[in-house]
C-alpha cells in the first residue's frame, strides 16, 4: 500500500486555546492534488499551518509522511505562504531566497554544494525566472514574488507540497504557468494541497476537495463534494459571491 | 547609451564631487558584496591588527629633565609640588574641587601614568581606584604612599586634615623621593623642612586662635565626615554628619537628619558648616530645622579638596587657615593675624 | 607633551590594548548580531534588555564590587531575555511587554542603587563603563561573551536569516520560531552585558543599532550588508577610542571612551544618512 503523505483522522488545531478548526478527516496521497476550499477565515490558513506544526493539534491524529506531528519533517515539505508579509527592502537576491528552501538539507553549516545549487537552478526554470536569479527580491513584481516563493517550496524537492492562495493575483499567463507546474509535480508523485477561493481551479488541476468553515463540511472526489449543498453549508450567506466568481455550481441554476 | 548610462554621466556632470564619491562607495560595496563573508571578516581583522603592531613598533618618548612624578589628591599634590620644586614635574591627577571618592582615570591620567617614574597617593583605602589604573597603565616606577606610619581612626582616610599629620606627610614623601632621586635628595630635604616649619606655624596659629573658645563650645557639624583628625588635634567635638559615611556621595535617610536634628538641639551647636564639594541645600535645610546658622558658598569648609588658583583654599596651608577662621568666627571669636613664613 | 609622543605610545600601553581588545570583540560581535536586529526589526527588544541589564548590574556590583558587575549582569540578561521573548511570543504586544519589563527593571536598578551606600559613587561608571580601565579579566570576559553571542548566532544563522525574512515560511521549513528568538535575544543581551563593562550600560544601544542600519543604507545584498556592519563597527570603534585617547592626552580633558565611542558612531550615522539623502535628492534632480 503506498504510504499517505498527509493523513488526519479527527485533528483540531487552536490558536491561543480558541479552536480555529476542528474535526478534519482527510488525507493526501502521492501524485494527488487536494483543494482546499472555505470562505475567508474558514480556517484553510489555519489547517496548512497545523499540518506545518506551526499551530498545536488539541484533538484527533496528524500524520505528515507517515510521522507524528513532533517529528520534524521539514525538509521534506514545500510551503508557499501568502505573499503579504514580505520586506520590499530585505537584503536578499532572488537566488538567496530560492536557495532558503535547502535549508533544512543543508543543516547549520554546510556550504551548498552542487546539487543544491541545482535544485535551485531547476526551482528558477520551472517558475520562470532564471533571468531573474540575481536581482534584489524586494524589487520583483508581485507575481514575480508569487513565483520566486514557489520556487523557493520546489527547491526543498519536497514530497508534499502546501500552496497557500497560489493563484491570487496572478495574470492569465502566470496562472497558466502555475497549472503546468502542478501537473507536472503530480506526474512526480508530489503530493499537494492547495488553498483557493477559485472552484474552476479546482476542478482543473484537483483530484479531492476538502470544504471547510471552522470545521469539516466534506471531503472526497471533486463531483461528491461540490454540491450544492454541500457549498450552501460551506459559504452560507456569501454564494451570491461565489456565484459572482463565474463558479458553476452542480444543480444550481442561474 | 543606456537610461542608467546617460543618468550617471549627467549626474556626474552636474554634481561631480558627490556622485563621484558615492560611486566610489558604490563600486568598494560592490567589490565588498562579490567576496565572501568569511575573507571580509579576516581581512578587517588582519589590517587592522596588522596596523596595530607595525605602530607598536615605535619607541616610546622617555622623559627628560629630571622626576616625572603623578600624585593623586588635591592637597597630596601640594605637598608633592613643594618637596619636588624645580627638580622635577608634578602631575596632579585630582583636579581642584574634584575628590578621590568620584575620581575615574581619563586617558590622560593613564598616559601620565604609563610614564611616571613615582607615583605620590594618600593610601588608606583612599584610592581605591590606584591599583587597577597602575596596573593598566603599566607604571613600572616607585610608589609613595604619604599617609604611611600614620595611625588610623576607625578606618578614616582623611589624615592630612590634621596639620601634623601632614608634617609627617611631606617628610614620608621626601624620603620616598630621594630614595629615586638620590642626586636631588639634598633639595627634597631641604624644601620639605622648610615646608614643615612653615606648617608648625601653621599649626601653632590655629591651636593658638582656637584657644579663645571654651572646648565645650567646638563643636562642629559638617556635612560629611572628613575633618575627624583635624577635631582631634585642636579638641573639636564632632557632633555630626548629614551625609553617614566617609564617602561623600551617599545620601541620608529622613530618619538620619531627624536623629541629627535632635543631636545639634542637644550639643547646643550654634552653626552647620557646608562643605565645598557638596551641595549646601541639606545643610541649609538641616540649619533652618534645628534654629542654628549655616555655612556654605564662601565660608563652606575645605576638607576632600582644595580649591582652584585663585581661591582661599588653592593651597593646604590657605585651606587650612581659612577652616580655622571660619570656625573661630562662627564660635563667636576674633581672627588673629598670622605669624610670618606661614605663606610662602 | 606633544601629540606624536603619546600616539606613539598608543599601542604599548596596557590599558589601550586592552580596549581595543575588547572593543574588536565587541565590534565584531555588534556588527554581525546588529544586522539581525535591523532585520528582524528588534530595535526595541535591545533597548528593553539594555534597560533590563541594569539592575543586574547595579545589584552584582552592590554585593561583589566589580567582578559581581558582570554575574549580576548576566542573571538579570538571563531572566530579561527568556521574560521578553516568551512575552513578545505570546502576542502581548512585543512593545507593550517590553515596555512593562523594562519599567519594572530599571526601577528595581535605581532602588538597589539609592539604597546601596556603596554603588551609588560608581554609577557613573556602570551607566558610562570603564573603557579605559578595563581588567584583563574583564578583556577575556568580555571576548568569551561576544565570542559565545556570535557562535550562537552563527550556528542558528540560516533558520535567522529565513525567520527574518519570513517567518511563517521559516516555521514551515520546520525552524522553531521561538528558539531562534530566543537565541537571538540571548546573543544579544551577551552583548549588551560584555559592553556595559567598557561603553557602559547607556551607550551599549548605539554600538548594537547604528552599524547595521548605517550597513542597511548602502549595501544591497546580504554579504554586503554583514561587511559592511562590521567594517563600521569596528573601525568607528577604534576611530572612537583613539579620539579619545588623543583629545584627553592632549588637552587634559577627561573623556569617557565609551560616550565618545557612542558619539562616533551617531555621528557617522547621521552623516551616513545624510549623504544618503543628498544622493537620492541628486538622483531625483538628474531623473527629472
Amino acid at each position: 500500500m503506498i504510504q499517505r503523505l498527509l493523513d488526519t483522522a479527527g485533528v483540531s488545531f487552536a490558536y491561543d486555546r480558541d479552536t480555529a478548526l476542528a474535526d478534519i478527516t482527510m488525507h493526501v496521497d502521492p501524485g494527488q492534488a487536494v483543494a482546499l476550499i472555505g470562505p475567508n477565515g474558514s480556517g484553510k490558513s489555519t489547517f496548512l499551518k497545523g499540518v506545518l506544526g506551526v499551530l498545536p493539534v488539541i484533538s484527533g491524529s496528524l500524520k505528515v509522511l507517515g510521522h507524528d506531528r513532533d517529528f520534524n519533517v521539514g525538509g521534506h515539505i514545500g510551503y508557499l505562504p501568502q505573499d503579504d508579509h514580505i520586506d520590499a527592502d530585505f537584503p536578499v537576491t532572488l537566488r538567496q531566497v530560492v536557495m532558503m528552501g535547502r535549508y533544512r538539507r543543508l543543516g547549520w553549516f554546510r556550504f551548498p554544494r552542487a546539487v543544491d545549487r541545482q535544485a535551485v537552478a531547476d526551482a528558477l526554470t520551472v517558475t520562470g525566472l532564471s533571468s531573474r536569479a540575481n536581482v534584489r527580491f524586494g524589487t520583483l513584481s508581485g507575481g514575480q514574488q508569487q513565483r520566486g516563493l514557489l520556487a523557493r517550496a520546489l527547491a526543498t524537492k519536497p514530497d508534499l507540497l502546501l500552496l497557500d492562495e497560489p493563484f491570487n493575483g496572478l495574470d492569465q499567463p502566470n496562472r497558466e504557468a502555475l497549472i503546468a507546474t502542478v501537473r507536472e509535480l503530480k506526474s512526480q508523485g508530489v503530493g499537494i494541497l492547495l488553498t483557493t477561493h477559485d472552484l474552476d481551479l479546482a476542478r482543473e488541476v484537483c483530484d479531492s476537495v476538502l470544504l471547510v468553515n471552522k470545521r469539516q463540511i466534506a471531503f472526497g472526489p471533486l463531483d461528491q463534494v461540490l454540491t450544492l449543498a454541500n457549498l450552501q453549508a460551506a459559504f452560507g450567506d456569501v454564494q451570491v459571491e461565489v456565484d459572482e466568481h463565474k463558479v458553476v455550481i452542480p444543480g444550481h441554476e442561474h | 547609451m543606456d537610461t542608467v548610462g546617460r543618468k550617471r554621466a549627467s549626474r556626474e556632470r552636474h554634481h561631480g564631487v558627490v556622485a563621484n564619491v558615492s560611486a566610489r562607495i558604490r563600486s568598494w560595496l560592490a567589490w565588498l558584496q562579490c567576496h565572501n563573508k568569511a575573507i571580509c571578516v579576516a581581512t578587517a581583522v588582519v589590517a587592522v591588527v596588522g596596523t596595530a603592531l607595525s605602530l607598536s613598533g615605535c619607541s616610546v618618548v622617555q622623559p627628560t629633565g629630571g622626576l616625572r612624578v603623578v600624585s593623586t589628591t588635591t592637597q597630596v599634590s601640594d605637598f608633592t609640588r613643594t618637596v619636588v620644586g624645580d627638580a622635577g614635574t608634578v602631575y596632579g591627577l585630582i583636579r581642584a574641587n574634584q575628590t578621590a571618592h568620584e575620581f575615574d582615570p581619563s586617558a590622560r591620567a593613564l598616559w601620565e601614568l604609563s610614564q611616571a617614574n613615582v607615583v605620590v597617593m594618600n593610601g588608606q583605602g583612599l584610592e581605591q581606584w590606584m591599583s587597577a589604573a597602575l596596573e593598566a597603565a603599566g607604571f613600572h616606577g616607585t610608589l609613595i604612599v604619604a599617609s604611611e606610619g600614620i595611625e588610623t581612626v576607625d578606618g578614616d582616610p582623611h589624615v592630612w586634615t590634621s596639620t601634623i599629620n601632614a608634617q609627617r606627610m611631606v617628610g614620608t614623601i621626601a624620603t620616598g623621593l630621594s630614595r629615586v632621586d638620590a642626586a636631588h635628595a639634598d633639595v627634597f630635604s631641604a624644601n620639605a623642612a622648610n615646608y614643615q616649619a612653615r606648617l608648625q606655624a601653621l599649626t601653632t596659629w590655629a591651636t593658638d586662635d582656637f584657644a579663645q573658645i571654651p572646648e565645650a563650645e567646638r563643636l562642629l557639624v559638617t556635612n560629611h565626615d572628613g575633618l575627624s583628625y583635624f577635631c582631634r588635634e585642636f579638641s573639636i567635638t564632632f557632633i555630626g554628619s548629614i551625609i553617614p559615611s566617609f564617602d561623600d556621595n551617599s545620601e541620608p535617610s529622613a530618619a538620619d537628619i531627624d536623629r541629627l536634628i535632635d543631636a545639634i538641639r542637644r550639643s547646643g551647636a550654634v552653626a552647620v558648616f557646608s562643605e565645598t564639594t557638596i551641595s549646601a541645600k541639606l545643610a541649609e535645610t538641616l540649619a533652618r530645622e534645628a534654629h542654628v546658622a549655616v555655612y556654605s558658598g564662601a565660608d563652606a569648609l575645605y576638607a576632600d579638596t582644595l580649591g582652584p588658583t585663585g581661591s582661599a583654599g588653592a593651597t593646604y596651608i590657605e585651606a587650612t587657615i581659612h577652616n580655622v577662621r571660619v570656625l573661630v568666627t562662627a564660635w563667636g571669636g576674633t581672627n588673629t593675624s598670622l605669624p610670618e613664613g606661614v605663606l610662602a | 607633551m606633544s601629540l606624536s609622543e603619546a600616539l606613539s605610545s598608543i599601542f604599548v600601553m596596557p590599558f589601550m590594548i586592552r580596549a581595543m581588545l575588547v572593543l574588536l570583540a565587541l565590534a565584531i560581535a555588534a556588527g554581525v548580531i546588529g544586522v539581525f536586529i535591523n532585520l528582524r526589526g528588534l530595535e526595541f527588544m535591545a533597548d528593553g534588555l539594555t534597560h533590563a541589564v541594569f539592575p543586574g548590574i547595579a545589584a552584582g556590583f552592590a554585593l561583589s564590587g566589580q567582578e559581581g558587575l558582570v554575574v549580576g549582569a548576566l542573571a538579570a540578561a538571563a531572566f530579561a531575555t527568556v521574560t521578553l521573548t516568551l512575552l513578545s511570543h505570546r502576542r502581548v504586544t512585543s512593545d507593550t511587554a517590553v515596555a512593562i519589563v523594562l519599567t519594572a527593571m530599571f526601577s528595581l536598578g535605581v532602588i538597589i542603587v539609592s539604597r546601596s551606600r556603596h554603588v551609588t559613587g560608581s554609577l557613573e561608571q556602570l551607566l558610562f563603563g570603564h573603557l579605559f580601565t578595563v581588567s584583563v579579566t574583564e578583556v577575556l570576559l568580555t571576548a568569551g561573551i561576544c565570542v559565545g553571542a556570535l557562535l550562537l548566532v552563527m550556528t542558528s544563522l540560516r533558520g535567522q536569516l529565513f525567520s527574518a525574512f519570513d517567518s511563517a515560511g521559516a516555521q514551515a521549513a520546520g525552524y522553531r520560531e521561538l528558539t531562534n528568538l530566543l537565541l537571538l535575544n540571548i546573543a544579544i543581551a551577551g552583548v549588551v552585558v560584555s559592553a556595559s563593562i567598557a561603553v557602559g550600560n547607556l551607550l551599549v544601544l548605539a554600538i548594537l543599532i547604528v552599524p547595521g542600519a548605517v550597513a542597511r543604507m548602502w549595501a544591497r545584498g546580504l554579504a554586503g550588508v554583514f561587511t559592511g556592519a562590521l567594517l563600521f563597527a569596528v573601525v568607528f570603534a577604534f576611530a572612537g577610542l583613539i579620539g579619545a585617547f588623543v583629545v584627553s592626552v592632549s588637552t587634559d580633558v577627561a573623556i569617557p571612551g565609551g560616550a565618545a565611542i557612542a558619539v562616533i558612531f551617531v555621528a557617522g550615522y547621521v552623516l551616513s544618512l545624510a549623504f544618503r539623502l543628498v544622493i537620492q535628492q541628486r538622483r531625483r534632480a538628474a531623473g527629472s
